[in-house]
């Protein structure tokens, strides 16, 4: 997974909430991201694979690329699963 | 007004940067949080209250945070299932060739307000050519939506309607406008100018096409002056939003209004969203609203919305009272006194029942 490229999928809406960000993809239901979630979504406004995404993050935060990295493969399968994102090559 | 009005209001106009409505500066007790919260929801702006808490204009307690993000996700959900569809709908209106707008909610959520976020809606208002009416319904029906009510008599919608209301399968309302207001201000609107007005915006990488921010001003000003009475916070701030922001060309606008015979109905509307809001009375537009004095046949027109009884007929009277053309009032005295059948059956009214009616709101007291 590390190595795929990954990015929004096309035609999801999205708001900002006080708690996160609402998505709703074309045919599937609203789901709520939480404020880290929705900095990977940020993030992917343009292709990215994991690690890259793990580095852009990880400047951001100041947090380790490793640590981020564990947490953003479950979260790429997880939002792709539900047609947040798709593989971008 | 009461205190939590004034609070309502406060939140309404929160991020207008002239507005001197006062939020509070210590959280709400609890009965008074429970009324505004409720109150909020009715006049459609959580949107508004969650940026006051998030901007740290409004201090609540963390339970009252709670209702606040609870309440907002609820209505940016209702917004977002409307927004898909609005993406479905653009594909099969795009493809029969069409030449519709995106009008209100999400037009002005994209384009009016800082942060779409802001701004929630509860349906879908199109733009859609008086002559395309038919493709337009044609076009929906693939999609399973349908027409709520059918037309009043034949050829009514495309000549007086000022919209039609369709349903999704899933029960969502999508309104198609063929002008921005009702009889009689919505027959003096000319199509030509509506059809010309655009601006577009996008809709996560959708380019729609909304009107332009002068008509976008006047149909936030329709809205506030011809729209539920009493008027809601809304309207007003959507009007109070557009005019806050640069690109507003106010002498356009006047012209516009001019030609359109709306300017009753912007004189009116600023004035109550200046009001509202406790906005600069020195602001350009709203010393023009002031110093405005309507005809009579403009405030008969006026009058006939800002009453909570026997709007329908006092809308007719209006309109036949104003209509320029001697054929269009008699078409559209036929079509009040004659509905066809179809629409009756929908209203669950037979003829009599709809002349009874009639003649009870003729002979009530005024």
């Amino acid at each position: 997974m590390t190595t795929s490229r990954w990015q929004r999928a096309p035609q999801v809406v999205h708001r900002g909430t006080l708690d996160g960000l609402l998505l709703r993809p074309p045919d599937g239901e609203v789901a709520l991201l939480s404020p880290s979630a929705a900095a990977l979504w940020d993030v992917l406004a343009s292709p990215h694979s994991v690690d890259e995404a793990a580095e852009v993050l990880a400047a951001r935060t100041g947090a380790s690329d490793a640590e981020i990295r564990a947490d953003l493969e479950a979260l790429v399968a997880d939002l792709a699963g539900r047609g947040l994102l798709e593989s971008a090559s | 007004m009461s205190g939590g009005d004034d609070v309502l209001v406060a939140v309404a106009g929160h991020g207008l940067a002239e507005s001197r409505a006062a939020l509070p500066c210590a959280p709400l007790a609890d009965p008074e949080w429970d009324a505004l919260l409720t109150d909020v929801r009715r006049q459609r702006v959580t949107g508004l209250l969650a940026a006051a808490v998030a901007d740290g204009a409004l201090p609540v307690t963390p339970a009252q945070r709670s209702a606040v993000s609870l309440a907002h996700q609820d209505a940016m959900g209702v917004a977002l299932e409307l927004e898909a569809r609005l993406l479905r709908i653009a594909g099969v209106l795009d493809d029969a060739g069409v030449a519709w707008k995106v009008l209100k909610g999400p037009a002005s959520a994209h384009l009016d307000y800082p942060d779409p976020s802001m701004r929630e809606f509860g349906d879908l208002d199109l733009l859609v050519p008086g002559p395309q009416l038919p493709v337009t319904l044609a076009s929906l029906r693939e999609l399973g939506a349908e027409r709520r009510v059918p037309e009043v008599s034949r050829g009514f919608d495309q000549r007086f309607a000022k919209s039609l209301e369709v349903v999704d399968p899933d029960g969502w309302e999508i309104d198609l406008h063929r002008t921005l207001a009702l009889e009689p201000f919505g027959l003096r609107i000319d199509e030509q100018t509506l059809l010309a007005s655009a601006e577009p915006f996008e809709v996560t990488g959708r380019r729609l096409t909304a009107l332009a921010t002068e008509e976008r001003f006047l149909l936030a000003c329709y809205h506030a002056s011809l729209g539920n009475f009493p008027v809601r916070l809304s309207p007003l701030r959507d009007l109070a939003q557009i005019a806050s922001g640069s690109e507003l060309d106010l002498a356009r606008v006047l012209g516009v209004a001019k030609r359109w015979w709306a300017r009753a109905v912007v004189a009116d509307a600023v004035t109550r969203a200046w009001a509202t809001y406790a906005l600069d009375a020195a602001a350009p537009v709203a010393r023009w609203a002031a110093a405005y004095r309507p005809s009579r046949s403009e405030r008969a027109a006026l009058a006939a919305f800002q009453r909570t009884d026997r709007r329908q007929l006092h809308r007719t009277i209006a309109t036949l009272r104003t209509t320029p053309s001697v054929s269009s009032r008699a078409i559209y005295l036929r079509s009040m006194l004659l509905p066809d059948r179809a629409y009756l059956d929908s209203r669950r009214m037979s003829v009599g029942s709809w002349w009874k009616r009639g003649q009870a709101a003729l002979r009530a007291p005024q």
